[in-house]
């Protein structure tokens, strides 16, 4: 208390005092203010003290000294205010101390006040009369509210008296308070995505602020820096944080789909912790991704650490050098803001089930009946007219399993009992932020737990994320930064090959489809004892339990980060900073392949007979890698500097060195008693030591330097390059320039256009070479060691010695060269806002080996050069649809995106005629093709069959009416490998679009994001396009299928079906590569859905809360797409339907600030 | 100014303090050319490389190093693959290359340099007479798939060497080879005493090569044909040369008293199976060269892939023996192997154990298959310790089958499941035909057969294998008592009835039944010029015991009949003659290569 009335009065005597001890003003809480304000009043009355003094000529500093004597009261007065050797004439007698004062100061310019035991002396205008002097005016305490464009207050405003630095942020009620304001002081109040307003101060003020123009205004990030979105010249698209976390997923790529055009996504599957989408852009490979200036995974960050995301995709990535070659996804986190501290809270969950539902297999009628007679077309197929084969199933037990009465013959639903429909999701994240100007803080912790569809539980996903980033301004030149963030993941999973593999495995998804329905998951529905199945040592149930052991795999990443930046005195706007990262992770993963066994069940003795035995012996795996980034060091000198009124320069000189290690093994044993499941206990016998990731490091260096010129901000420019080193390449640096240039078409005279408010023209050139797919060390030549071994005597190997392949030591980068043009506008103040780029990037030198030059009968084992080319091609075009209509807020933003990957020269095989060159080369033509035949219907009788072209190579003599018809191409007469063409344009999607929708009315929110894809193909392969596929259960969908009548007597007539006719083996003809079995994956789902609504501020008043938002999220909703059986955008299995579907997600959220 | 100064001039230093030694990492698995050679352990290290590179089992294999399995044996008449996806083609000639060039380099490489090498004068000459015998199995492996190649004996360097090599004639091949050997037969030592003797070339090892290799060139000249100016084939006047020197190479390791056939075990049955599933090859004297294993990392999967249904994780019963190999299996007293499944008059004969019905068979049949009610692991190993073999129950007039393991017919006591637990099946994972292979697979009670987990000596060169080879030489060169002396020393260890004269058909059945299995059949087939005719539109058969049911009666006292029925679900095998020479890639650079005839 005693401070703050100090404060207080320090501050009415002196505003240069005042301005020092700012920083503790705006630390007070107003209730402190206002509980002073109490005892102000009250200590106006308080006084009573006498004095006694008659004197003539005394100068008032005697007077206040005997005072200071008599009374003990001290008196306070400005040196440069008050003139104490004024002499004056007094006569007191035991007068009240308020009388003397008021008497000795009559003739003077002086008043005083008395407070507590303090006498404040100072110039007579100041304490009473405000008005009178225009030269000081006034001051007054001005209470504030700022809002949103929705009318929702705003925290963590900053609010700055214009031309000082006085400043203080909005609380979480989105109020502030100054104290002692100039009454015509102007309050300039800004926020981050809002224009800054500035409002003449008065008592109460009600700010509302209103979205910027992001057009105009926004600062984007860019490589080593940041820049005006106004003043920018490359392809660079930015999303918010809020936007990512708006949906509920596990993985950040996940959440970019459909918001960043340009980017490219292909989610593969939807287990927990194995979920993340492979992104890249502009389909040009894999993209640097970077966290705060470190080169580093994105994927697993907090989303609500996010604070923007920023794609960079032409030239302007090309700064960061060869590892950018394909672009860079730049992601800030969130730091620290002054104010007082927030904060916030997240909490949602969800529950999880298939997007997508997974095929029906044929249940044990439908099952037994397939199996003869794909056994009896096959029989029939050698001996039209033989007798009927040994079935797998007496025509009795086919009856009996299709009734599915009679007892032991009840169908089991393998796929029903293993996963259940929904598993739960819950994710929290809290963080605190705020700060001083001296130090700023931002403090995250994120909690995800993720469950996975198994009825057994034994799928989950935890992740644990911390984040600290804090900023200090050491001094005026002086700045520091320290950000430490980690994270511990936990995946937990069945072991071997765990829920999904390739197919043909023993993963849960393969045995569900290998085990016949005809088993029983329990051997006479005993639960102590798994059944047998028709594969040996398999019971999908049992593979799922956790009974077969488990997988679980812990990672832990650290990440450090120091930056020190120094403004170079003497030169305005230049800047040096030294940056330092450090990156460790670490993965240690068990896999416990737990021994367990599966009976089948002797009625006549009642004994549960072992059938088999699977995972035998246990064995426990335990898996260590090491890796990360030791070093990276980043120095750098930074300009920025407006010469006159209109030429702004900045400028950036860097060095940057990287080193990345890795380092691991794995170590398995036998148990022969596997009660516990400690590696230690196992037996040592047999011990197997793999070095998986033997140690291996790379280094990178690189110095770049970059100046961006605007004049008046209308013609824009920037030169930049780069100077590179690869471990992989020491021999020789590169220097890779960039170039690009705008003009903002709307700023000249000449343009009068009143509707549209921006128009730039963009347009940009960069060399952006890569290390990427070239192998280590092709520069020596030596022998590889070991290189598999041999034993001379019985137990004892001897590791191997080998010729390495020939050195090439001028091996160098691949060289792309790569075209940005870009249209950006912006019309009706921003209510529609759009951007188009174009692209072109072309490759030269991509490694190939030139194998194919040499004979083979030389042996020369050519390493690595760079011959191969391609190029790229491909646009994107985003638009924005801003606008208020009263209390609603409505935002569209579609945009599509395009690129085709075309083939340059290739070095393939000097072909042996010009038709096998057409068919087998690579070169000039578009990549990903997928070759197959072009099916024209199926055989509807064997007399079409008769008359056909040979297309099986065995005179038709294999073919049967309902197998596919192929077309022959070249009108040979004969259907062979000659006939086959381009289908098919590969799985990953050429074209992308997304469209994000917001609306806004009062406390509601929605956002709904569409996103799809078109212009690839889905290939059905084995289990898709193949009945009993591997001895295994099939689809339902294949039981409309050509048959014969009666399916045991061949000779009946035929019944067509939508598919050929089954045959044990699978036919040559039917399984070919061929359209038949090629679909388009076109596909839009809907993404997310996001419906909030905060609470309002009356109802919140009282109760500590700043903010309240409950919300409905939806994640993958609905999809419309003409592929069937398989989600379009999960193609893990090749098209063989053996993969986690992604999952939709319906959550409930609330978002709290404090 | 003064302060900036300070700072541009740090910044400088710290700038070209970077160097661009910052990127200059060190190899940890390359060293050095002259590294290779200084030292006898790189040189070692070096041998190590040629032996291990000899492919999967030196180049046929046998013993399924490679995954998925693939064995010859199951293109043949032997046997067939079980799963469903190795009964997609009837072609017989499944075909597998060996064009391995690139070996061919380093080993001429080393030819060239194992001269200057810092070691020892001794290893030299023996390191280099090992790489010739290495080189020379390298195109015996060739000649045998592709008739003629090219012949590379020295690095062919770019712009200095024609590159283009043709193909040299089949002759010139096996001429080639023999001359190798020949050349290393004086160098070699008959032993080096180090433990090593089985497992690198000795001076019996390039008899063996050369013995087997002049046998194939002998068999071309006699059966085959000239084609394409003697690219492939050799002239029928060349053929008594090569039986001649076959027959030479075997007599001198017969002579040389070095080996012998094994004889371990008095029972003869169990004598054959010891033979081959051995760790210990050093005290074998029937070995002479092999394939060491060792766990974890130098072993294969042939018992992951090869066990029988009961007894298998996993994989397994892969190798299914037909009827046609197992009625080559002659009876001890000499009889043909016929199997008595029906009487006189057409009907079956019901028998009280499955097994009896294989009484008599020669030992090397109970050795080498396993059969319904075969004793398997039965050394204390809790699954059962004998192969159950059922197809169905026969009642009355009625035969039921059902392929789900768990149902049964028949109530209470009496009930029993339709299949036996090892199948046989038509759509399962079990044997196909009725039996297993069992020669190779380890019977040890403890043994777990995981994948990797098999390492037992994989035998390449047998004492066997050269008896049979030179009785094969002898008949062809009309010496037919030095080959009946061959012969009946495999039939006597064999412990079957020994012949009092021979005949070449004879010759030929003994090498089929002795080394079933053992990769020979594959090529025999091949260079008999026979595989055309023996598949020809031709089915293979299986044998499905089935249990005749009496009603009130535990199954242990029924009887089994047996049907010999065609493969189900399995198509007839044909063999193309022009498979019988491989073809040769001709892409790309490769173009200037002659191809062979019907590609």
């Amino acid at each position: 208390m005693y401070k703050n009335y100090t404060s207080f009065y320090y501050a009415i005597i002196s505003h240069r005092l005042q301005q020092c001890i700012r920083p503790i003003l705006r630390v007070m809480k107003l209730t402190a203010l206002f509980l002073f304000t109490v005892i102000m009043q009250a200590s106006a009355v308080s006084y009573a003290q006498n004095v006694t003094l008659k004197d003539h000529h005394i100068t008032l500093k005697q007077l206040f000294k005997e005072v200071r004597r008599q009374t003990g009261y001290n008196v306070f007065y400005q040196y440069d205010q008050v003139n104490t050797n004024v002499t004056i004439d007094i006569d007191f007698k035991n007068t009240p101390l308020q009388e003397v004062m008021k008497k000795s100061l009559s003739g003077q310019p002086l008043d005083f006040n008395i407070y507590e035991n303090t006498v404040v002396i100072e110039k007579k205008d100041k304490v009473n009369n405000p008005t009178r002097t225009s030269t000081i005016p006034a001051k007054i305490d001005v209470q504030g509210l700022v809002l949103d464009e929705n009318g929702k207050s705003l925290p963590g405003v900053t609010v700055v008296i214009k031309g000082t630095q006085i400043s203080t942020s909005t609380d979480s009620n989105g109020q502030f308070s100054l104290r002692n304001v100039e009454e015509r002081a102007v309050l300039l109040v800004s926020f981050v995505g809002y224009d800054s307003q500035e409002i003449q101060a008065s008592a109460k003020v009600t700010i509302k602020l209103v979205p910027k123009l992001a057009e105009l205004s926004e600062v984007v990030v860019v490589a080593y820096g940041k820049q005006k979105k106004a003043t920018l010249t490359g392809a660079v698209t930015q999303v918010t944080g809020e936007e990512v976390a708006k949906s509920p997923v596990t993985n950040v790529n996940n959440a970019l789909q459909g918001r960043l055009p340009g980017l490219q996504f292909q989610q593969t599957s939807g287990q927990p912790g194995s979920d993340g989408a492979s992104v890249n852009i502009r389909g040009f490979g894999s993209a640097l991704t970077i966290v705060d200036g470190v080169a580093t995974d994105i994927s697993q960050l907090n989303p609500n650490d996010i604070e923007s995301i920023t794609v960079l995709k032409d030239g302007a990535a090309a700064m960061y050098g060869f590892k950018a070659a394909n672009g860079a996804i730049i992601v800030t986190t969130k730091h620290g803001k002054t104010g007082a501290p927030v904060l916030s809270l997240d909490i949602y969950r969800g529950l999880q089930g298939n997007a997508v539902a997974y095929p029906k297999l044929l249940n044990a009628g439908q099952f037994v009946e397939l199996s003869d007679e794909a056994a009896i077309n096959i029989a029939s197929a050698q001996n039209p007219n033989g007798p009927l084969p040994s079935l797998p199933y007496s025509q009795e037990d086919v009856q009996k399993w299709i009734a599915g009465t009679a007892p032991g013959y009840q169908s089991t639903d393998w796929h029903k009992l293993i996963f259940k429909n929904y598993a739960p999701l819950t994710n929290a994240s809290l963080s605190i932020r705020g700060g001083t100007d001296a130090t700023k803080y931002f403090i995250s912790g994120g909690f995800l737990d993720q469950d996975g569809l198994l009825r057994s539980n034994t799928s989950t996903f935890k992740r644990y994320n911390f984040r600290s980033n804090v900023d200090f301004k050491i001094s005026k030149r002086l700045k520091a930064s320290f950000n430490v963030s980690g994270r511990l993941e936990n995946t937990l999973a069945p072991p071997g090959p765990g829920i999904t593999d390739g197919g043909g495995g023993t993963s849960v998804v393969s045995a569900i489809i290998r085990s016949y329905p005809i088993y029983t998951p329990y051997a006479n529905n005993n639960t102590n004892y798994f059944g047998a199945t028709n594969v040996i040592g398999v019971n999908p149930l049992a593979t799922a339990s956790t009974q077969a052991g488990y997988y679980n795999n812990s990672k832990a990443v650290l990440n450090a980060s120091g930056t020190i930046e120094y403004q170079i005195p003497y030169v305005d706007g230049l800047t040096a900073s030294l940056n330092y990262n450090y990156e460790y992770d670490n993965t240690n993963s068990k896999t416990w392949l737990k021994q367990y066994s599966l009976y089948n069940y002797s009625p006549s003795t009642g004994a549960y007979n072992v059938v088999s035995t699977a995972n035998s012996p246990s064995t426990l795996n335990q898996y260590n890698y090491q890796g990360g980034i030791p070093s990276d060091l980043q120095l750098s000198l930074k300009y920025d500097h407006t010469f006159g009124a209109d030429h702004h320069v900045t400028g950036l000189l860097l060095l940057q060195k990287t080193k990345t290690n890795s380092d691991g093994y794995s170590v398995q044993r036998n148990f022969s008693l596997d009660a516990l499941d400690q590696l230690q206990l196992g037996d040592i016998l047999n011990q197997t030591i793999n070095v998986n990731n033997p140690f291996s490091q790379t280094a990178y260096m690189g110095y770049a330097a970059r100046i961006n010129y605007d004049y008046k901000a209308k013609y824009l420019a920037e030169f930049g390059g780069r100077y590179d080193y690869s471990w992989k390449f020491p021999n020789g640096g590169g220097f890779f320039p960039e170039v690009s240039a705008g003009w903002v078409i709307s700023k000249e005279n000449f343009f009068k256009v009143p509707f549209i408010s921006n128009l730039k023209l963009k347009l940009s050139w960069a060399r952006t070479p890569d290390d990427a797919n070239f192998n280590g060390f092709n520069y020596i030549s030596g022998y590889n060691y070991p290189s598999g071994s041999y034993l001379f005597t019985t137990g004892a190997p001897t590791n191997g010695l080998q010729v390495g392949s020939y050195a090439n030591p001028n091996l160098t980068w691949l060289v792309g060269t790569l075209y940005n043009g870009g249209l950006e506008w912006g019309m009706w103040k921003g209510m529609i806002t759009g951007e188009f780029n174009v692209f072109y990037r072309k490759r030269t030198g991509l490694p190939a080996t030139v194998q194919v030059t040499y004979p083979s009968v030389t042996g020369i084992n050519p390493p690595q050069a760079n011959l191969n080319q391609d190029n790229t091609r491909g646009f994107e075009l985003q638009l924005s649809f801003n606008k208020r209509f009263g209390d609603f807020g409505l935002t569209l933003s579609p945009n599509v995106a395009y690129s085709r990957t075309r083939n340059g020269f290739q070095v393939n095989p000097p072909a042996g005629s010009a038709w096998s060159n057409y068919t087998g080369g690579s070169a000039y033509r578009n990549a990903n093709l997928g070759r197959g035949y072009i099916a024209i219907g199926q055989f509807q009788n064997q007399q079409q069959i008769n008359s056909a072209p040979i297309q099986d190579g065995e005179g038709n003599l294999t073919l049967r009416p309902g197998d596919i018809r192929y077309k022959d191409i070249n009108g040979d007469g004969v259907i062979n490998g000659d006939d086959q063409t381009a289908i098919s344009r590969g799985t990953f999607p050429q074209l992308q679009y997304g469209l994000n929708t917001t609306l806004a009315y009062k406390g509601f929110d929605l956002s709904v994001l569409f996103a799809g894809a078109s212009e690839f193909d889905v290939n059905y392969a084995a289990e898709l396009q193949d009945p009993l596929f591997n001895g295994s259960n099939t689809f339902q969908f294949f039981t409309d299928r050509w048959h014969h009548e009666n399916i045991f007597d061949p000779s009946s007539p035929w019944v067509p079906g939508k598919y050929p006719s089954t045959i044990v083996g699978g036919s040559n003809n039917n399984n070919q590569s061929s359209t038949f079995w090629t679909k388009s994956g076109t596909y839009l789902r809907l993404k997310t859905l996001d419906l909030g609504y905060s609470l309002s501020k009356s109802l919140l008043q009282g109760t500590g809360i700043g903010s309240a938002r409950f919300y409905f999220s939806g994640q993958n909703l609905f999809i419309l797409t003409g592929v069937k059986y398989l989600d379009p955008e999960n193609l893990a299995g090749n098209g063989r339907g053996s993969f986690y579907p992604i999952q939709k997600v319906f959550s409930l959220g609330l978002n709290l600030t404090f | 100014m003064k302060k900036l100064h300070y700072i541009l001039c740090l910044l400088a230093l710290v700038i070209s303090s970077c160097k661009k030694d910052f990127v200059n990492l060190q190899p940890t698995t390359i060293i050095s050319g002259t590294a290779a050679y200084s030292t006898p352990s790189a040189v070692y290290a070096l041998m190590a490389s040629f032996y291990s590179r000899i492919g999967s089992n030196f180049e046929d294999q046998t013993y399924s190093e490679g995954f998925p399995p693939n064995y010859t044996g199951t293109w043949t008449d032997e046997s067939i693959g079980t799963f469903p996806w190795a009964n997609v083609s009837n072609n017989v000639s499944g075909g597998f290359g060996w064009w391995d060039y690139g070996l061919m380099k380093d080993l001429n490489d080393f030819i060239a340099k194992v001269p200057g090498a810092n070691i020892t004068q001794d290893l030299r000459t023996r390191y280099l007479a090992e790489a010739k015998f290495l080189r020379a199995y390298m195109y015996f492996g060739m000649v045998k798939r592709y008739g003629g190649v090219p012949i590379i004996t020295k690095v062919l360097v770019p712009g200095v060497d024609n590159l283009q090599v043709p193909r040299s004639t089949e002759q010139q091949v096996y001429d080639f080879v023999g001359g190798q050997l020949d050349s290393v037969i004086n160098v070699l030592s008959p032993a080096y005493g180090d433990g090593s003797d089985k497992f690198r070339a000795t001076k019996y090892t390039a008899y063996a090569l050369k013995c087997r290799a002049m046998l194939y060139a002998a068999s071309e000249a006699e059966y085959g044909s000239v084609q394409i100016n003697g690219l492939v084939g050799i002239p029928a006047s060349a053929a008594t040369d090569y039986w001649q020197k076959a027959h030479d190479a075997g007599q001198a390791i017969i002579q040389s008293g070095a080996f012998g056939l094994y004889q371990g075990n008095a029972d003869p049955a169990a004598n054959f199976q010891q033979l081959f599933n051995g760790t210990d090859a050093t005290n074998n004297r029937e070995i002479i060269f092999a394939k060491a294993y060792t766990l974890p990392n130098n072993a294969y999967s042939l018992d992951f892939f090869n066990e029988p249904q009961s007894f298998k994780v996993d994989w397994g019963n892969y190798t299914n023996p037909t009827v046609e190999l197992v009625e080559q299996f002659e009876y001890t007293d000499g009889s043909p192997g016929k199997l008595k499944v029906n009487d006189a008059n057409g009907n079956p004969i019901p028998y009280k154990n499955p097994a009896d019905l294989f009484a008599g068979k020669d030992p090397r049949f109970f050795a080498s298959i396993l059969y319904p009610n075969a004793e398997w692991h039965a050394n204390g190993d809790p699954k059962g310790g004998y192969i159950e073999l059922r197809r169905g129950i026969v009642v009355g007039t009625d035969t039921l089958i059902n392929e789900d393991l768990s149902k049964t017919y028949g109530t209470g006591a009496n009930a029993i499941t339709f299949n036996g637990k090892d199948g046989p099946t038509v759509s399962n994972e079990s044997t196909k035909t009725g039996f297993f292979m069992k020669k190779f697979l380890t019977e040890s009670s403890t043994f777990v057969p995981n994948l990797n987990k098999s390492s037992a000596t994989g035998i390449i060169f047998r004492y066997g294998e050269v008896l049979l080879n030179f009785a094969e030489a002898a008949i062809e060169l009309g010496n037919t008592s030095d080959a009946l002396t061959a012969i009946n020393q495999i039939r006597s260890r064999a412990g079957i009835r020994l012949l009092s004269a021979v005949t070449r058909d004879q010759v030929r059945h003994e090498r089929t039944v002795e080394m079933a299995f053992e990769n020979q059949r594959y090529w025999d087939l091949r260079r008999w010029h026979i595989a055309d005719k023996v598949f020809n539109n031709t089915p293979l058969h299986a044998l499905f015991p089935y249990l005749v049911w009496k009603d009130n009666t535990s199954p242990a006292n029924m009887s089994y009949i047996f049907r010999i029925v065609q493969v189900p679900n399995r198509p007839t095998r044909t063999f193309i003659p022009s498979t019988y020479y491989f073809s040769i890639g001709t892409g790309g650079a490769d173009s200037y290569l002659k191809q062979n005839p019907g590609y």
